[in-house]
């Protein structure tokens, strides 16, 4: 279609059709003449006397103007521009990547295939680019076949928990340009959007309820216990039945009670040797993302350690720090540490070599060759250190030897490296605290003591064998390292159920949890690494009750038909036309009243 | 059914009439009677209902019987019966034959004349039409009358039939009054107490639906002779309508809306010739005649236009 309207509005001045029929329905009464008798005539003109109220219209010249008058005076009013065929326009479509979207993805459809639809007519030519939020992902489509940006519609799921689509907006409004028109489409209205961006909301409020959050708890018998909270996101009561399943066992379900917004706390035993539960709330609603909730024990490799450290106020500082942090075993055999804390005057009498060395925490200079000096703490960008403050460490760096290539400088004083990050031979790693101690204040110092905690579990990371535990869906995943060559693979559901479905990760691709509630098992190379079950607790996506529809796309449509339109150049012509047949229906008036004289 | 006498007709009658016609924005005017009777006095000098074509019977008057009576034309002779009046017998014969003759004479009466006149509401639709029905009515009294003709006047009407006496009649203040009805009199005729070998004039307009026989039959009943003076105006044999109109039955009020074309009113024109036909052959069929009136022009030309020539009326000087 190459024609719109630029006031539909205009579209209403039709009704003056049948009230112009009316008025002369009601003003041309047919004349009145008494006659001998009627019968003669009934006998031959009985169809022309069923007809003859539309024959009287017909004979009507002011009525037929007048009917043309009208339809001039609307085509005027609704102002038809036909389409530049030069026009172009690109339309740039960010779709909210939040979990709560699941619950409106058939709205989506339905408000984008109507909307494109109409978008389209704008221009000539039309190019579509079809994105999420979340910076992360690839562009959906782009292109100008609007069928295939809806095929690619359908494809999409969205699965971020909440996040921030500012950057993703400003880069959609920039790729639409000036003539375009950059869409956000979501279930809620906004607080703010950027400039040049047209919001369309489809959401609406739903009463919804589901579970909130897990967490799997020791007991004082050394056994677990697994809580969750159940929430009431509507402000109606609502009713769920509840049903409990282990090992592919299932336990009689309950009914549970939900007030206006009450959050339940769930709390039950996981027997020693359970494998795996699943909580499922019954009479699913339209958002079943929290309606089930997978519950696997989790498992963590424990760290062996050994603190190798003479001093005594060295040794209990370096056990308190060992013991703050999860998964170690402090007091491990020499020969099986993979992590032992040293003073860096015992460097020349440890063995360093072979594959099984461990890992290092040195503390202290060697020997001084200068006096200490002191001066500003310069911190290295380092995953270790990042966002670490440092302003209030107190220390002396001791002159040395300048760092070997290789090595990697953490912290900085008067141009020595004050921390230092070394990897040896055999894939070994030391962390060098080249200061001393004990006039330091770094026993109290957190940001000693979290470098301390990032590099012991940066060293735990590094232990062979397979982990279990619960995620959030879509969470990236560190895995240990690879045993051997091979491809990994994300299987989800059960291990031996032959519904599960497999998925190769490319090599050096990040690993993340699925999408979907439900179990898992990372495999590398055949062996597998990370045992896991995702739950959604994301509460805030689970809550509509704020959801809301707004369309602006029909504020942005008036600019767009100037863009794209021109006007149609015979407006004067009609704008003539409906004056010459105001005279002439004037004029057969009163010829007709003339001659009904 | 049934008949009333009527003693004296005023002028209000008129104005008093059930009409379906809404006509207050033209209404009729009131006729002048006496110059319509003088017009009819006029036509009188040289025309007259015909009555030469038969024999009569009726009280002794001046127009031939049909029996023997004491006039001087001769009729017919017989042989004497027992109880003749013996001054009838032909004595000249009697000595030529030697039996008795009776001589017999032509019988002398007065004709019966029945005037039925339809007051139905499209007799006075138009004024140029209802000032010849009353010409009409005055030209068969003059006539009835100048031969001393036994008259009697009905009016028909939808309700009934009303007897009119003859002084009212030829007074000066009577007009014909409105009846309301649907216009078919036939059966207000049948109950008519009309009389033997009566000559039997009727003025209507024929325009009622209905077989004409029911109407011709009981006015040509016992011996009777029957005549149908129908006038008649332009607007009714051709009218001028055009377009979109709404027709007004003047008998009932009924409204028609109707689109006319040429070709519906050729139909319309043929429609009522053969309606016009009709009653003309099932006439002929009971001896009775119908002769066509027109309205326009004066009563001798009316008359001579299609009375005359069919023999409804006579020339005599």
């Amino acid at each position: 279609m190459d024609l719109i309207f630029a006031t539909p509005a205009g579209f209403w001045m039709l009704l003056g059709l049948p009230a112009v029929l009316a008025i002369h329905f009601l003003q041309n009464r047919s004349p009145r003449i008494p006659v001998s008798t009627l019968f003669l005539l009934d006998r031959l003109a009985e169809e022309a006397h069923r007809g003859s109220a539309f024959d009287r219209l017909r004979n009507s010249a002011a009525l037929w103007l007048q009917l043309l008058a009208v339809l001039l005076l609307t085509l005027l009013l609704v102002r038809p521009m036909p389409l530049r065929s030069d026009s172009s326009q690109a339309v740039s479509i960010v779709l909210d990547n939040s979990n709560s979207m699941r619950a409106f993805t058939a709205a989506v459809r339905r408000a984008l295939e109507s909307e494109t639809r109409r978008l389209g007519q704008l221009a000539a030519t039309t190019e579509w680019f079809l994105q999420t939020t979340d910076p992360a992902r690839p562009a959906l489509y782009t292109g100008i076949d609007r069928d295939a940006m809806l095929a690619a519609l359908d494809r999409w799921t969205p699965d971020s928990a909440e996040h921030e689509y500012t950057a993703a907006l400003r880069r959609a409004a920039d790729i639409a340009g000036p003539g375009g028109l950059a869409i956000l489409v979501t279930d809620h209205i906004p607080e703010a959007i950027p400039p040049g961006v047209a919001l369309l909301a489809i959401g609406e409020p739903l009463e919804n309820a589901g579970f909130g959050s897990l967490a799997i708890e020791p007991n004082q018998d050394g056994t677990q216990h697994w809580r969750a909270t159940l929430i009431n996101h509507s402000d109606r009561p609502q009713q769920r039945e509840l049903a409990l399943e282990r090992d592919g066992t299932a336990a009689a379900p309950e009914v549970l009670q939900l007030d206006p917004g009450q959050v339940r706390i769930l709390r039950g035993e996981i027997p020693p040797g359970t494998g795996r539960m699943t909580l499922t709330l019954a009479l699913l609603d339209a958002f079943p993302l929290d309606d089930t909730l997978h519950i696997l024990p989790p498992r963590r490799r424990v760290l062996p350690a050994q603190i190798a450290l003479a001093d005594d106020a060295l040794r209990d500082w370096a056990s308190r720090v060992m013991k703050a942090a999860p998964d170690i075993l402090p007091e491990a055999a020499s020969a099986s540490a993979r992590l032992q804390w040293i003073q860096a005057s015992d460097l020349a009498s440890a063995d360093t070599s072979g594959p099984a060395a461990p890992h290092r925490i040195i503390l202290g200079a060697g020997p001084a060759a200068a006096a200490p000096v002191t001066s500003e703490i310069i911190a290295e960008n380092n995953p270790l250190n990042r966002d670490l403050a440092w302003n209030g460490l107190l220390c002396s760096v001791q002159p040395g030897e300048p760092p070997a290539p290789g090595d990697q400088p953490l912290l900085w004083m008067a141009g020595h490296p004050l921390v230092l990050l070394r990897h040896r031979a055999g894939g070994a790693t030391d962390l060098h605290l080249r200061f001393d101690i004990a006039t330091s204040n770094a026993e109290r110092h957190p940001a000693i003591i979290l470098l301390l905690h990032r590099f012991i579990e940066r060293v735990r990371r590094t232990l062979p064998g397979e982990e279990a535990g619960i995620v959030e869906l879509n969470q990236r995943l560190d895995l240990p390292p690879m045993p051997g060559p091979g491809p990994c693979e994300l299987r989800r559901g059960i291990p031996g159920d032959p519904t599960t479905s497999t998925v190769t990760i490319a090599p050096g691709a990040p690993v993340h949890a699925p999408a979907d509630p439900g179990f898992f098992q990372i495999q590398r190379a055949g062996q597998p690494v990370f045992s896991g079950a995702a739950v959604f607790t994301e509460t805030r996506e689970a809550d509509f009750r704020h959801a809301a529809s707004r369309n602006d796309l029909e504020n942005h449509a008036p600019e767009r038909i100037r863009v794209h339109r021109r006007d149609d150049a015979l407006a004067p012509l009609w704008l003539a036309l409906l004056g010459l047949t105001l005279l002439a229906s004037w004029v057969a008036t009163q010829i007709r009243k003339a001659g009904g004289a | 059914m049934h008949v009333t006498s009527e003693g004296r007709s005023t002028t209000s009658t008129l104005a008093h009439m059930k009409t379906a016609v809404d006509q207050s924005a033209d209404a009729v005017p009131l006729p002048d009677a006496s110059r319509l009777r003088s017009q009819a006095a006029a036509a009188c000098r040289h025309l007259r209902i015909a009555l030469r074509h038969r024999t009569w019977t009726g009280s002794t008057g001046q127009w031939a019987g049909k029996g023997s009576g004491a006039s001087i034309d001769f009729q017919d002779h017989r042989p004497y019966l027992p109880g003749d009046d013996p001054r009838h017998i032909d004595w000249a014969a009697y000595a030529r034959s030697g039996n008795y003759i009776m001589k017999l004479y032509r019988e002398e009466v007065s004709p019966r004349v029945d005037l039925l006149i339809d007051t139905s509401a499209s007799m006075h639709l138009d004024p140029a039409k209802r000032d010849r029905m009353l010409e009409l009515v005055y030209f068969c009294v003059e006539s009835a009358l100048a031969i001393s003709a036994a008259l009697h006047v009905y009016t028909l009407g939808g309700d009934g039939a009303r007897r009119i006496d003859l002084p009212p009649l030829l007074g000066t203040g009577w007009t014909p009054p409105l009846e309301a009805g649907d216009g078919a009199p036939a059966a207000v005729l049948a109950s008519l107490p009309l009389r033997n070998r009566a000559m039997r004039i009727l003025i209507s307009d024929l325009l009622f639906e209905g077989d004409p026989q029911a109407l011709l039959t009981p006015l040509c009943a016992r011996d009777g002779s029957a005549v149908i003076l129908a006038p008649f105006t332009p607007a009714e044999t051709d009218p001028a309508w055009n377009g979109n109109v709404e027709l007004i039955d003047c008998e009932n009020g009924r409204s028609r809306r109707q689109r006319v074309t040429p070709a519906l009113l050729a139909r319309y024109r043929q429609a009522y010739a053969s309606h016009l036909d009709a009653w003309r052959a099932q006439a002929r069929r009971l001896q009775a005649r119908v002769a066509r009136i027109p309205a326009t022009g004066t009563l001798a030309e009316a008359l001579r236009a299609e009375a005359l020539p069919q023999g409804v009326i006579e020339a005599w000087t």
